[in-house]
């Protein structure tokens, strides 16, 4: 793999080892990836992984410091990975050729939430920012044929904006915002956990626009809105993580659309405990019906059918984070202990690989 | 090069994972090391650390408090010293608790009603500010200002008051107010801080939950996630320390393209550097206190002799660039230096002894998004 100076020089990606790109997993680079993930070696680097099917190590763009989420375009091949909150740096980079990444940067004042998505032609990404001195969330606006160059960005209409999607109708966004302030200069801590404001907003991509707004009620002020999905019928699922006391964690899992209010989805069992108050990851199904929740603090994994809007099964896996569907029925997760595996929404194990040496970070993607 | 290992099973789970456990890297090493006592590991966290540093800083808090009523009884200047030197062994006490989020520190969001710290954006000062501007505090007293923002309740909120030079405390009429202020929020700390203990100590409490891990305990499963947590805090209050404390005073980039900057621990006090003193005396005392390098076989006494050169510069720095006079090294660690040292500890506290200790903590269990 090349580095051009512009990589270099941004420092992103980190110098790159000689693992980096064994000659025999080059013999595999005929072979589209199925999957992408942020991960972590052993050796204290930071990547981005393309996976087989299988679970075989197809490319490796490394990073300099941890990443999150991966945004897709299928059509174009094309996908941008983004540091972690509060990180500054995304990396863009070809699905199907090993091409060298394009390395963007936040502007002044902004720093990354972990995630963006493409608009349905693959001429823009949305990016979840945040406005550093003003403390609310923004979605930034690049155009991807001008090299990932902001060009405008709207109100995310909250706090803290995390996971981004696009909804079907290829004109609305819809945000998780996590209603958590946090900044560079403060690491990882969250600065507002007494005030906190979370909300799941709708935004016209055309104008930036609100089109809807739904908070939750005062007893679930605490409960960050995190990562969403989008089902058949339009409503958008989500995934929180409680920041109240950790004895009375509610139901972490609900959904809500452009014109109904959010609902909790409560624990199969009465035990605050159950996902301990953290949802890593949210995936759908290919038809839109099943959807998908990992909790790895509890290494567990639940699935829901959207229509009853119940949970049908539950597996076990331990540090599960990452989801991504690849068939009406069937799931591949990952976790932090370098699993990739295939299973069905009712918890059947179809098969796992275990890497050595690699972490598998929060989300799991898919790319074909 | 990396080693991929498959199995099929269409039908079970616990035989995948059964069989992966066998073939984990995790646990060869966790094989090739002394069997841990996850029950005696918490035992000796609680007893030997996370209670008497509870109980100082009840005991500290109290006495801060009665210092504060003392100085605005008769304005001296020793009893202005005595609460200068209370507060300061305050933040020290909390600086040995404040990696503990979990349990009785996070419940009621009492970390934040202790100290409400980063806080750059200064909500402290200006909710404080407004608070004095508008409310009649003639009647203020620490049940009232319990049920006020987090920012206005703890040892930020004191330490303005103590450090606002416009108008010392004291006996003066300027100062009544203020002196109602600081009284109620002085007591309110110590209340916190008893509830905090209460939390651990109380049948039923946190001490009791962490040594009687089990199907019916809604937290702890087996004895192995208690012990657990005990790793997590500790990886925690590396990271507060690495990078919330170091960091933003060597990451000048920032500061020069005109960011917010994060103010240090207690700046307004001069306590930046007795923070960080306390920070790494107890963070080293619990690494201790969990002996974890007890369960590293013999193959990695590297990892033993790294640790304690990152515990040699760590105690070498005065954590803003200076050395300290009790240093065990003849030079001055660099602030990245003193960073990358706490960050790589990290890891092998992480990666190396929890692992020999079967005590891993998932990737994104310990830190996810």
């Amino acid at each position: 793999m090349e580095l051009d100076r512009r990589n270099l020089l941004l420092g992103t990606v980190a110098a790159i080892g000689a693992n980096a790109y064994p000659a025999s997993l080059m013999a595999n680079s005929a072979m589209l990836p199925a999957f992408a993930s942020a991960a972590r070696r052993n050796s204290n680097s930071y990547s981005i992984v393309l996976l087989s099917a299988s679970g075989q190590l197809l490319r490796e763009i490394p990073l300099s410091a941890r990443g999150h989420d991966i945004a897709v375009h299928r059509a174009t091949h094309r996908a941008v990975a983004f540091a972690r909150r509060p990180g500054t740096f995304a990396v863009a980079f070809e699905i199907d050729r090993p091409t060298p990444p394009h390395i963007f940067t936040a502007l002044a004042n902004r720093h990354f939430f972990g995630h963006g998505a493409f608009s349905h032609d693959g001429r823009l990404l949305y990016v979840t920012e945040n406005d550093i001195p003003a403390a609310r969330g923004v979605i930034g606006i690049y155009d991807v044929a001008r090299n990932y160059t902001k060009i405008g960005e709207y109100p995310s209409y909250g706090l803290g904006p995390h996971e981004i999607i696009v909804l079907q109708d290829g004109r609305t966004l819809a945000i998780a915002n996590g209603g958590l302030d946090t900044m560079p200069e403060a690491g990882r801590e969250n600065l507002n956990r007494d005030a906190m404001d979370a909300s799941l907003t709708f935004v016209d991509a055309q104008s930036g626009a609100l089109v809807a707004r739904h908070t939750l009620t005062s007893d679930l002020k605490q409960l960050s809105l995190r990562h969403i999905a989008a089902d058949h019928q339009g409503r958008v699922w989500f995934g929180g993580q409680w920041e109240g006391d950790p004895g009375a964690a509610p139901g972490l899992i609900g959904y809500a659309g452009r014109d109904t209010r959010p609902e909790i989805i409560n624990a199969p069992i009465d035990d605050s405990d159950y996902l301990k108050g953290y949802i890593g990851s949210v995936a759908i199904s290919t038809d839109g019906r099943i959807f998908a929740a990992s909790a790895p603090k509890a290494g567990r994994i639940v699935y829901l059918d959207t229509q009853t809007k119940r949970i049908i099964s539950e597996s076990i896996l331990k540090d599960a984070c990452g989801l991504a569907g690849e068939t009406p029925s069937t799931f591949a997760a990952s976790s932090g202990f370098g699993d990739l595996r295939h299973e069905t929404s009712a918890s059947h194990v179809i098969s796992q690989t275990q890497i050595s040496d690699i972490a598998f970070d929060n989300h799991l993607r898919r790319m074909s | 090069m990396p080693t991929i290992r498959t199995t099929r099973a269409h039908t079970c789970v616990a035989t995948v994972t059964a069989l992966l456990s066998l073939l984990s890297p995790y646990d060869s090493k966790a094989l090739a090391a002394t069997a841990p006592n996850s029950y005696a590991l918490v035992q000796r966290a609680i007893d030997g650390y996370v209670l008497p540093h509870i109980e100082e800083l009840k005991s500290q808090t109290e006495r801060l408090a009665l210092s504060v009523d003392r100085l605005c009884q008769n304005g001296a200047e020793a009893s202005r010293e005595e609460v200068a030197s209370e507060f300061r062994k305050t933040v020290e006490a909390y600086a040995g608790i404040e990696f503990f989020r979990f349990g009785p520190l996070v419940e009621k969001g009492r970390r934040e009603k202790l100290s409400f710290w980063p806080d750059p954006r200064g909500i402290v000062p200006r909710q404080l500010r407004l608070f004095m501007a508008n409310q009649n505090l003639s009647q203020m007293n620490a049940d009232a200002i319990s049920k006020q923002s987090a920012a206005l309740q703890g040892l930020p909120a004191l330490e303005y008051l103590l450090t606002d030079n416009t108008a010392p405390l004291g006996p003066d009429a300027k100062s009544t107010d203020r002196c109602v202020l600081a009284n109620a929020i002085s007591q309110n700390i110590a209340n916190n801080a008893r509830d905090l203990e209460h939390g651990w100590t109380k049948d039923g409490g946190w001490k009791d939950k962490m040594l009687r891990p089990g199907s019916d305990n809604d937290t702890y499963k087996d004895p192995n996630e208690s012990a657990s947590e005990f790793v997590k805090a500790l990886l925690v209050g590396f990271q507060l320390l690495a990078d919330i404390q170091v960091k933003p005073r060597f990451d000048a980039t920032r500061k020069q393209q005109g960011h917010i900057t994060l103010v240090g621990p207690y700046e307004k006090s001069g306590l930046v550097k007795a923070y960080y003193a306390a920070s790494v005396a107890s963070l080293q005392k619990f690494y201790d206190t969990l002996a974890m390098e007890n369960f590293l076989p013999e193959e990695q006494d590297w990892v033993k002799n790294w640790a304690g050169g990152a515990w040699r510069t760590m105690r070498a720095s005065d954590g803003v660039g200076g050395r300290r006079p009790e240093a065990g090294r003849d030079d001055t660690p660099s602030l990245r230096e003193l960073f990358d040292k706490i960050t790589g500890l990290r890891k092998l506290v992480s990666r190396e002894m929890a692992a020999s200790a079967g005590l891993t903590v998932g990737f994104n269990e310990l830190d996810g998004d």
